[in-house]
């Protein structure tokens, strides 16, 4: 690991803190605060901000490591820069995950903690809190979508993006639609693409739920060994490409 | 152009090598020997494949109907996580009669005709969409109903939900149904187990009080709004109603605190026309009630059902006897 990778995207993310960030989370308590006053017990609540699509994009967001990095004409700048000293990629790599595993984390518990000091604000009843093994699931899921992330961020500016987006819609449909719709096709035409989706997400997603693995009634180690395959693979491309690419210190 | 040494920096552990190569190996064994040897779950939902619907001596537990499919996804992703959970499996086991509805309109072109009738009661004719969970009455009337591969603490929330929520619908029924001891009873159930601060306690306060009047049980009915008035949440709609039958505030009063809502005005003009019928002001009581039953938007209201009702019993119908339920 590397202390100057790790601190440095820690410093740079808490100096650019916007106003549009305090805006979000101010919002998002005014919106908490509405929910606990009419009753409803947070539990969906609590599933979204420890859901996929929101891990990823605390992640990405966490993520970054030049304001200019969206501009594809100085992407690669600060690689180079980077590179120039005593580092290695794959250091790089394993850094910035765990890096990213922390900050996400912090963000996901920022707003959970805004979850419990709403339902503190208004007295609710009882209060509802993320549980122990939910926390273990959201912290190794952190994990997941830190290698992920820092895959994207490896990649060009550019094809990061559209990665990302693809990742997101992913994500979203998943999360969204977790319900199947008939349609008037054939047998073997829904199976295939029922068979696939799931494929998708079986082979994509680096999650994890450690409150259904532990309260299962048939237990098995697929779903550990399908994440951490899973996390070590993302890991693996993103040294991989970063290995190959090659970054110009100057010109001239 | 001055390019950096990439033989520096480019090295691979040789351990992360290592160990995606051995994951990968044992992921790709183990998913092949739990295709042939899949776990045995320790304890199962006790399903049933088809329930009548009115059953012989059927017991009182809440009927869970669990609409599936072979081929979807979400159905194969519950059943994997919530429905091998071992408190959702408990719960469903202890409160619930589990019946699994299997739709295979898919493979085969069309449903068992009783599939079919059920699939048809429960609106999943028009739009086929799996996992669905339908909770019944044991005589029919829908407590609550959950669509998608919910994760385990979801669905064991919506079933917990459901357990709480079993004595209100069971009252309402009953309250529709004019058979106010009944109505009374459940709403009473339902008050003890769930508070006076619940979602529905204000409307389950105002509804046992009329359910006893209307039983002729006066005394009783005047303790429960003394006792539950303090206890509700004053800012709950129908908690003006309450007030105004305490006579803590009057018509014109009540009236400004409905506001423009034509759904809080036909509520309350039901309770304002029973309570002048109790009291045997008839021409006060048909004003009311005919402003309750005319502009109504769900004629399935219990409100509405209520100043029908009453309205049918001031002009002499026969049938409208619910006093002596």
């Amino acid at each position: 690991m590397n202390r100057a990778v790790f601190i440095f995207t820690f410093l740079l993310k808490l100096s650019t803190v916007s106003k549009l960030d305090i805006a979000i989370v101010v919002l998002t308590f005014i919106g908490l605060l509405g929910a606990a006053y009419s009753g409803k017990e947070p539990t969906a609540i609590i599933e979204g901000f420890t859901s996929p699509p929101f891990l990823l994009f605390f992640g990405y967001s966490f993520s970054q490591d030049v304001a200019l990095n969206s501009n594809s004409l100085r992407d690669g700048e600060y690689f180079a820069l980077l590179f120039t000293r005593p580092l290695t990629r794959s250091s790089y790599v394993l850094t910035k995950a765990l890096v990213v595993t922390c900050g996400t984390l912090a963000i996901s518990s920022l707003f959970l903690g805004l979850v419990g000091l709403s339902e503190l604000v208004m007295h609710a009843k009882n209060i509802v809190l993320i549980d122990g093994w939910r926390f273990v699931s959201l912290t190794v899921n952190c994990f997941g979508f830190g290698c992920v992330v820092v895959l994207l961020r490896t990649l060009p500016a550019k094809i990061g993006f559209r990665c990302l987006f693809i990742f997101l819609s992913i994500c979203m449909l998943n999360s969204s639609t977790d319900f199947s719709v008939k349609m008037d096709q054939d047998a073997s035409i829904v199976y295939a693409w029922e068979y696939f989706a799931t494929f998708l997400q079986n082979f994509l997603y680096p999650v994890i739920d450690f409150d259904a693995l532990v309260h299962s009634t048939r237990f098995t180690w697929q779903p550990i060994i399908d994440y951490a395959s899973n996390c070590l693979i993302y890991l693996m491309i993103a040294i991989y490409i970063l290995n190959k690419r090659e970054f110009s210190y100057a010109e001239n | 152009m001055l390019k950096t040494d990439p033989g520096l920096t480019t090295e691979i552990p040789i351990w992360l090598i290592a160990s995606t190569v051995i994951l990968l190996v044992i992921r790709v064994g183990l998913f092949l020997y739990e295709h042939e040897h899949p776990p045995m779950p320790s304890e199962e939902i006790h399903w049933q494949e088809f329930v009548d619907e009115k059953p012989p001596n059927a017991s009182q537990k809440l009927i869970l109907y669990y609409f599936t499919a072979r081929w979807s996804g979400a159905v194969k992703k519950l059943e994997s996580n919530a429905f091998s959970n071992k408190q959702v499996v408990k719960l469903i086991n202890d409160n619930f009669r589990p019946v699994r509805i299997v739709d295979v309109s898919v493979e085969e072109h069309a449903n068992d005709p009783q599939i079919q009738k059920l699939e048809d009661k429960y609106g999943l004719s028009a739009l086929k969409v799996f996992p669905k969970i339908i909770v019944t009455l044991p005589d029919g009337g829908e407590v609550q109903r959950c669509i998608g591969a919910k994760n385990p603490a979801l669905i064991k929330k919506f079933l917990e939900d459901t357990i709480k929520t079993e004595d209100y619908v069971r009252a309402k029924k009953a309250f529709k149904d004019e058979n106010w001891k009944k109505a009374a009873e459940f709403y009473n159930v339902f008050l003890e187990k769930n508070g006076l601060k619940a979602e529905r306690s204000t409307y389950s306060v105002l509804r046992e009080y009329i359910s006893l009047k209307l039983a002729g049980q006066n005394q009783a009915a005047e303790e429960l709004l003394k006792a539950d008035l303090e206890g509700v949440d004053s800012l709950r709609w129908p908690y003006p109603v309450l007030a105004y039958l305490c006579q803590a505030i009057d018509e014109k009063e009540l009236l400004k605190r409905a506001g423009d809502s034509q759904d809080k005005r036909t509520e309350l003009h039901a309770y304002v026309g029973t309570a002048y019928y109790l009291v045997g002001n008839l021409t006060k009581a048909e004003e009311h009630l005919k402003q309750s039953t005319s502009d109504v938007h769900f004629k399935e209201w219990p409100e509405f059902q209520l100043a029908s009702s009453i309205l049918k019993r001031m002009h002499g119908d026969p049938e409208a006897s619910g006093a002596a339920k």
